[in-house]
Order: C-alpha cells, then structure tokens, then sequence
C-alpha cells in the first residue's frame, strides 16, 4: 500500500464515522490542554519570574555562618586567628573549578554614607542613608554611555581647584583637589520592580519603563561618605562624591547602590581599617553554561564556606512539586483518554469487522489493516494535540489577558505567565500521537491478526 | 497426513506475479482436512479444478462447502493437507504473499454483498488497487474499474453509494470490484443468496459469461437452478466431497471421481 492509497483510504475511514472520530478527538484535546497548559504554566513561571528572582546559574558564596551552638567555637576560632577570611585565595580556588565560568567579589561599604538626588524622577531631592556595595567592574556589562562602569581614579586626574578646571562633565574633589568624573553606579532591576509596584502607587510617582530607566541613565546624586542621617556615628574625614547612574543589571545589589570595587577597596581602606579592606562579603560565580551548580556548592561547602540562601531551591521545589502534581492529573486524564481511544478502536473494529474482511479479501495484508487502523490512531492523536494546544494556548492568553487588566502591579509581575517552547509544542503533539498509537495498538493487532474468513462470516 | 499451518517466512521464490500451473490445473486440493474447535469441518478432500471449470459446490448447511472456499482463496488458514492454487502452495506463502494473490489473481463474491458503504460504487470497485503492491494509476486504474461496471451494465450508477442499489445491482458492483484485476479464478460464496429469481437468473447468466471467457469460476450454492449453470457440480456431506457429476450447463468438463 503506496502513501497516497494509505491516506485516501485513510480519509474514507475517518469520513465513515465522525461522531466516532470527534469524540476520541474530545477525549485527547482534553488531556493535551490540560497537560500543555500547566507544562507551559511552569516553564512560564520558571523562565519569566523565578530566573529574574533567584537566577540559577550562579551562587552567592559568603564566609561560614556559625550556629548559635557552635557561635563560642567560632568567635574562639576567630580570637585565636583562625576565622575564614572570604579573599583572593578562595576566588583562585574557584577559578580553578572546571565548572565556574568567572567569579566576582563584592564588598560592602564598612561605614556610613548618606546621599540625596532624585530630582530629575520626582521633581525634588530624596535624602536617604545609601547602602553601598563595590563589584569587580568585569561582571557587568550592560552599563552604557556616557560613563562606563569602571574605576576613574588615577593618579594622572588633572589638579583643580574649582570645577572649571575640569574637563566637561568631571567635577573638582576639592579635598584632594583632583578632577573627578562622577562615581558610575548600577542598581538592580529589582529596586525597580519594588519602586514601581510598591512605591510609585504610594506616593503617586510615575512608572519606570523601560525607556524611562534608559532616560535615567546619566542622573546624577550625591553621596557623603562617612555621614550618616539615621546614626550620628561618622568615621573618617566625611566628604562628598557625585555619583551618576549609569545603568540597570542584575549584578547589583538587590536593595542599594552599587559601585566598581576598587571604590570600595579606597573607602574601606581609609574609613575602616585594612581588614574590612581585604575581606569580601561575598562571592558571586557564574558556572558555565548548561553546568550545574550543584558540584560548586559541594566545593564551597567542603572549604567551610556557606552559600547565600535566596530561597530559590525552596521556590523552585515548590514550582516542581505543582508542576509534577498538575503534570499527574494530566496524565490521568490522557490515559482515561488512551483507554477511550483503545475503547472506541475495539468497538470499531467490531463494527468494521466485515469492511476488514472485504479488505483483507480483495488483497489486504496484516501489515495493512495494522497500518490503516493506526493511520486512523495517528490522525486523531494529531487532530487532538492541535486541538488539545490551541485550547490551552487560548485559556493562557485568556489568563494573561485578565492579569494585564484586573490585576494590580506587583513586583515581578510579568507579561505572561507562560512559556509555550516549540519544544514543548513539539513533545506535546508526539506525546499525544503517541497516546493514541497506544491505545489503539491492541486492538489493531488483533484486528489485522483476524482470520478473514472470520471476519466475514461474523454475525 | 502433513500440516499445513500459515508459514511465518516467505517461501524462497514467492508467488510469481502471474502465476501458471503447467498442468492446466487451477486447484489441487489433496488430503484437506480442517476442524473447528472440537468439530471437523473438512474430513479429507481431494480435488482437482482445471483453468475454465464452472464447479458447483452443494451441500446442506455445515457440510464445509463456504470453509472449503475459503481455504481455496487463501482467506482460511491452519489446515492439515495440500491446497495449491495456480502453482502455489498456500501454505508455504506469507501474508503478504498471500494477499498478493488474493489481490491479483482471485476474485471473491459473497452472499451479503460486503461492498463499503461509505464508498461509491467507482471507489468499491477500486478498492483492490488501494492494496496492490504495484498499484494502477489512478486514470488506469478508473479506466478499468468503469470496463467492470460496464461489464455489470452498472457504469452509469458509478457514483451512487451501495445504500441507493438493489441487491441485485449490489451484487453486481461486487462482481466488477472482483473483476477490476481480471483474475484467473471467481469464488463465490451463495452469490444468489439474497436474490430474488429474476435478479439471480441474471447473476447466473453473468458468470456464465465470464467462463465462456476463460474466468475459473467455483459456485457455493444450495440452490438447484444455480447447479444447473455449472460444468461441474459436486455435492458435499459431512465434511467431504459426497459426488460429483456434470453439471447443466454443458459437458466441457471431465468429470471427477468422487473423493470419498
């Protein structure tokens, strides 16, 4: 049997009985839109919200946190000068993992600063205590124009002793009488989420979007280190510093500013001693793409070192355990579906049992009536897994559409909860081809091994 | 007395595509035996049909006379004996070898008609090509298909579908589907069954016709007038060929001694 006469044959069969054929295409189209639906509802939450949350393919690596129990052998350790000092040794080890792709250290500002600006966003100034953090300018790359994120101090600044004397856009540090560009800053996308689902509706401010984000670019502040508004403490010599934004990245801080290291490196330095100048806060490595984490956690825990709890293993279990609770009901409902199919291929074949002895008479083989019933099977496991997708792709626009306009903003709050992977596309509608060959290979089987003779003469 | 279980293998050379028996036999049925469950339907037959017989096949209800057909056109396995059929053993083809044949070189007529009834009668009468293994074209293939009907005087009702026939016209269109690959040998199985007198008459006259042309036609029928139409007419009982004598028809035919 050529293709040609396979499917002409194969049109007739499904012409003969399309109730018979629409409701099998119902069972399956049921169970493929239940199954895309939530496959696609978890990809979507996966891809879109936890990755922008808790990015998994790096890890925060921070000194050993001591338990309240061993808290007095900690402190004891550290007394007799045994305390892990998060430096340049432990970043050479994980360098060294064949694993990592690069590792960042950040470090926190030690003391007190204080800064005010925001003039340009809300029409006045917005003074605050500014929590800062200094990152190795390499792990960021989305800064743009006109500053780049990088250190600006070097011995060669030009002399100045007012601001004229610097070239355009730098400003004289009158303390060191050094010209100076402002210190570039980066801030994280999700002080933006929290300012524009939290704070903007409180106080009545306008949104942050995407181009209003590339607008502030350039915005400048300034910051008092060594001064506080909540603390009187001060240390050092306080002076000013302008600051300018000079973009969005994840690399930042989640809650403050941030700035290239070597910043941080002077400023602890000088305002809080040598140490605080040496030790990181943290680490953050990036592993190689398609790496698992899981290895380099093994490594840091076995130097006695701890990983940030972000709460991402906690939030990605939850999205798996519904995931895979979601996933088993679908499943349920495609094997109630593969049952119905195999039901309603038994019950055909009884009814056809005569057209296949016909068939088998004017010189039909086993091998063709298994493949003509199984055509059949294929045609109803394709038409339902279209059916079934276009379905579940509907209820998700629906669902999308309803957040976008009945939901309130929040934070993170994305375009679509969904994430419809020609992949997925494609497994769905094998996986339901698949269902239906199943389920009808039984009875086809015994169809095609039917005596004709039998089939003829059947009552 | 040797079995004769459907081979699993393909026999070395297969069915030729126009397979010939030098001898001028068309079937050569030797100690065919066939049982049921606990009955044995087939006791033993012995049978020799040549190229252009017109055979009778009689008997009471459960003699054996539609399961001997069967075995005959290769629709009936897992019988104890010899059947060959234009040269082939049956029981030595596959599957595949066997629908072949069926396809090419056997013609089926059965009492209830068995035409599809979502097809039209052109779409009947071309179902053997759907499962030939080197298939006609389509054009050949309806060329050949409106020469049957026209053969059945049916080429104007070619599109009808079987519900819109009488039983008669049905079971000509059953005839032209069986015509469509111009085989060697037409088995028909009661093909007056349903029939009033005048329609049968004509479905006799018919296959007289087509053995005046060179068709080896096998009849299953109790009817008496139907026996008259053959060259041959054998009468089984229980299971085995009882006589055989010359049929109505006219004398062309030795005839055979009775297998029993």
């Amino acid at each position: 049997m050529t293709l040609r006469q396979a499917s002409s044959l194969l049109l007739h069969s499904l012409r003969r009985a399309p109730r018979s054929f629409a409701l099998s295409v119902f069972g399956i189209a049921v169970g493929i839109s239940v199954l895309g639906f939530f496959l696609a509802l978890s990809l979507g939450m996966q891809k879109r919200v936890l990755q922008r949350i808790f990015p998994t393919d790096r890890l925060e690596v921070v000194p050993p946190k001591t338990s309240v129990d061993d808290s007095a052998i900690g402190a004891l350790g550290a007394m007799l000068g045994g305390s892990k000092l998060l430096g340049d040794e432990m970043i050479a080890t994980l360098r060294s993992h064949p694993d990592v792709q690069a590792v960042f250290p950040r470090m926190k500002v030690a003391f007190p600063v204080r800064g005010w600006g925001g003039e340009r966003l809300i029409g006045r100034a917005i003074y605050t205590d500014l929590p800062i953090d200094g990152i190795d300018p390499a792990a960021v790359s989305e800064t743009t124009s006109p500053w780049a994120f990088k250190d600006y101090v070097s011995d060669k600044n030009p002399f100045c002793t007012e601001d004229k004397n610097c070239p355009s856009g730098w400003y004289c540090s009158w303390d060191i009488n050094k010209c100076e560009p402002p210190i570039p800053v980066i801030v994280s996308p999700t002080i933006l989420e929290f300012y524009n689902g939290s704070f903007a509706r409180m106080y009545g401010l306008p949104k942050i979007s995407g181009f209003l984000a590339g607008q502030l670019r350039g915005m400048t502040a300034t910051a008092e280190l060594g001064k506080s508004f909540i603390s009187r403490r001060e240390a050092g010599k306080p002076r000013q510093r302008k600051i300018v934004l000079v973009g969005v990245s994840d690399r930042a801080q989640p809650f403050g500013l941030t700035v290239p290291l070597p910043y941080v490196k002077r400023w602890n330095a000088e305002y809080a001693g040598d140490r605080m100048a040496q030790e990181y806060s943290s680490l953050t490595v990036q592993v190689k793409p398609g790496k698992s984490i899981t290895r380099v956690v093994e490594l840091v825990r076995k130097l006695g070192y701890s990983i940030e709890d972000n709460g991402a293993e906690q939030a990605g279990l939850a999205v798996l355990l519904m995931t895979a609770l979601f996933v088993l009901v679908s499943l349920s409902t495609l094997v109630v579906a593969a049952l119905n199919v195999a039901h309603t291929f038994f019950r055909a074949i009884a009814e056809r049992r005569h057209e296949l002895g016909v068939m088998r008479a004017v010189g039909a083989s086993q091998r063709d009536i298994m493949l003509l019933l199984l055509g059949e099977a294929a045609c109803i496991g394709l038409v339902g897994g279209v059916v079934g997708l276009l379905i579940s792709r509907l209820a998700a626009l629906g669902i999308d559409f309803l957040s976008r306009t009945a939901l309130p903003d929040f934070p993170f709050k994305p375009s679509s909860y969904f994430w419809f992977s020609p992949e997925l596309l494609l497994t769905l509608l094998l996986f339901s081809v698949t269902i239906c060959l199943l389920g009808a290979l039984f009875p086809a089987r015994a169809a095609a091994q039917q005596s004709p003779a039998e089939a003829l003469t059947a009552k | 007395m040797p079995s004769a279980e459907p081979s699993a293998e393909a026999s070395p050379a297969g069915p030729s595509p126009s397979p010939a028996d030098s001898t001028g036999d068309c079937i050569v049925i030797t100690g065919l035996r066939k049982r049921y469950a606990d009955a044995e339907v087939l006791r033993g037959i012995d049978l020799t049909v040549k190229r252009g017989e017109l055979v009778g096949l009689t008997g009471r209800s459960g003699s054996g006379k539609s399961t001997l057909l069967h075995i005959m056109g290769g629709l009936d396995r897992g019988y104890e004996g010899k059947v060959s059929l234009l040269g082939q053993d049956l029981a030595r083809l596959s599957d595949r070898e066997l629908a072949g044949l069926r396809n090419r070189h056997i013609g089926f007529v059965f009492q209830a008609f068995h035409l599809l009834s979502h097809l039209s009668c052109l779409d009947n009468v071309l179902l053997p090509n759907a499962f030939a293994t080197e298939p006609l074209s389509r054009r050949e293939a309806e060329q050949r298909a409106l020469q049957a009907l026209e053969r059945v005087s049916l080429a104007d009702k070619k599109l009808s579908r079987p519900s819109e026939l009488s039983g008669g016209q049905k079971q000509r269109v059953a005839i032209a589907r069986a015509l469509l690959f111009r085989p060697e040998v037409l088995l028909c199985d009661e093909p007056t069954g349903n029939l009033d007198d005048f329609t049968g008459q004509q479905i006799i006259d018919l296959f007289g016709e087509l053995n005046r042309d060179g068709l080896t036609l096998i009849l299953v029928t109790h009817e008496p007038r139907v026996a008259l139409a053959t060259t041959r007419l054998l009468q089984m009982q229980n299971g085995l060929i009882h006589r055989g004598q010359n049929g109505g028809l006219d004398g062309r035919s030795p005839a055979e001694e009775p297998s029993r």
